[in-house]
């Protein structure tokens, strides 16, 4: 497969403050290939709707508007929150005292702190962190999906949308 | 059923329901709960012990359900995926004083910040 441009990666609003406050402005992204996969016909580009940039974004959107603080995909992004700080502290990359100030913003959280920022990230930049999710992790085992564990914010740009 | 991780420390714990939780949401697709080829397919780290006492955590569910994870109706499925997650929350409050306010105060700060 030829590289591609650009990568687009789903995130929430907090993640990103947390990121940017806690983690050196470093961030911690799944990403694909193509922001919709809708109406591809190649078959190379199976990317399911539980990897999809585009539906990622559409559910927390939705989740967000509806004020559902139980729904799956702000609860899924909570948790992930918690974890990673939880792996940030066994690594000693952040203080105790970090640790529970991301605990408490991360429990104090407002729904709407769950909106979804798309991160738009230009391949040629990022091209030597990039790694392949492994197939057991995959949405399908055929779908294109990176992983890039150390994201600088000077590699993005961030767009919001809009929805109706 | 899953008392036994009051034992654990607050993360061991949280990462044992978080594993448990990502093979229950695959419950269907599960034919047996037999752990290597569950952590060949859900874990990220392949040593993970706590892989191993989600994989426990699943076999008792089991047994108290008399079904198998993957025969269990979605709703059912459903709710012990929400007590799963409800108990990930409240073991990572368990070791340090929540302090709600403080919270509240760093968010105000984010707010503030551009994006």
């Amino acid at each position: 497969m030829q590289d591609p441009l650009l990568l687009y990666s789903t995130n929430t609003w907090l993640a990103y403050q947390v990121s940017q406050r806690y983690y050196r402005g470093e961030h911690y992204v799944w990403c694909a290939p193509v922001f919709d996969p809708r109406g591809l016909g190649d078959i190379e580009n199976v990317i399911p709707p539980s990897s999809s940039p585009f539906e990622i974004y559409r559910s927390l959107s939705e989740e967000v508007r509806r004020g559902d603080r139980h729904s799956s995909k702000i609860v899924d992004n909570h948790a992930g929150i918690l974890r990673g700080a939880d792996y940030k502290l066994i690594q000693n990359n952040i203080r105790k005292d970090e640790f529970k100030e991301i605990k408490d913003i991360a429990d104090s959280a407002d729904i709407r702190d769950f909106r979804p920022l798309l991160y738009i990230i230009p391949f040629d930049r990022v091209s030597s962190w990039v790694k392949q999710v492994p197939v057991n992790q995959r949405g399908h085992p055929l779908s294109i999906e990176f992983i890039i564990e150390v994201l600088p914010r000077a590699c993005f740009d961030i767009i919001t949308l809009e929805w109706r | 059923m899953f008392d036994f991780l009051e034992g654990y420390p607050s993360s061991f714990a949280m990462e044992v329901l978080f594993y448990a939780n990502r093979i229950l949401r695959h419950a269907s697709s599960v034919d047996r709960l037999e752990l290597e080829p569950l952590r060949a397919r859900f874990a990220d780290d392949p040593n993970s012990e706590e892989f191993s006492l989600a994989v426990q955590l699943l076999q008792s569910l089991e047994l108290s359900e008399g079904s198998p994870i993957r025969l269990l109706r979605p709703e059912r499925a459903a709710h012990y995926s929400r007590v799963l997650t409800d108990l990930f929350f409240a073991h990572s409050k368990r070791d340090y004083q929540p302090d709600p306010e403080r919270g509240r105060r760093l968010l105000e700060e984010l707010r503030k910040q551009p994006v």
